[in-house]
């Protein structure tokens, strides 16, 4: 038995409030940790500059591109962070799929609480206002569809 | 539910890392069956009896309440 091991789980905690992740030790956390970084990066350089350029040039084309930049960085990350939880082991996909279910149940209730802050205390307050409700009647059928989904295995 | 895998492992001379990587799991998982904060799927457990060759009755005993503890609540304890 190594000496020092002893009752210490030692998990990367850099890793995890970093990057939401369990760390990049093995090859397919260093995949996602390097392909989410570059659509990050592309993404912050391609949207503000097509939104820049379809502002000067009024162009369809580049208002199309940055329209779409945003949704097609962010899918390709949410594609790359589902290939990652599923190269984790049972205990860490366990963590990360109870982590995410907590964030979204945590994400739900402040989005009510603070568009009903909003419609109390602001003068303009019907976007926010409008957009919880939104937000919650457009994430409660995908998350229906990702439960169906699960439940099709067992 | 409590387990024998660190006795078991010492009697291997092996370390959380080297039965980790044997049995395809990260060392923190071991260390958390170890420490009786996570119980073990059906598969792993039964990974573990072959790989220490006994029966998975010997790595794994049932408490008298057949409580199972959670690492996500630590403190529940049998």
């Amino acid at each position: 038995m190594e000496s020092g091991e002893k009752d210490l789980s030692r998990w990367p905690t850099g890793w995890i409030l970093g990057y939401g992740t369990l760390g990049s030790r093995n090859p397919a956390g260093r995949r996602y940790h390097i392909r989410s970084a570059i659509a990050l990066i592309l993404f912050l350089i391609v949207w503000p500059v097509t939104f820049w350029l379809q502002l000067e040039d009024q162009g369809v084309v580049w208002k199309i591109i940055a329209g779409l930049t945003p949704g097609v960085a962010y899918g390709y990350i949410a594609w790359e962070a589902r290939r990652y939880w599923q190269s984790l082991d049972e205990l860490g996909r366990r963590l990360m799929l109870e982590s995410a279910a907590c964030t979204y149940l945590v994400g739900i209730a402040a989005g009510m609480f603070f568009g009903g802050i909003s419609f109390l205390f602001f003068d303009h307050p019907w976007a926010l206002f409008l957009f919880n409700p939104l937000w919650f009647i457009m994430l409660e059928p995908v998350r229906g569809i990702i439960l169906y989904r699960l439940t099709r295995r067992y | 539910m409590k387990n024998e895998l660190r006795v078991l492992r010492a009697r291997h001379d092996l370390s959380q890392a080297e039965l980790a990587e044997k049995l395809g799991v990260s060392r923190q998982t071991i260390n958390a069956i170890e420490t009786e904060k996570y119980d073990p799927s059906l598969p792993l457990a039964f990974k573990i009896a072959q790989l220490f060759e006994i029966r998975i009755e010997d790595v794994f005993i049932p408490t008298p309440n057949g409580a199972a503890t959670s690492y996500t609540d630590p403190g529940r304890r049998p």
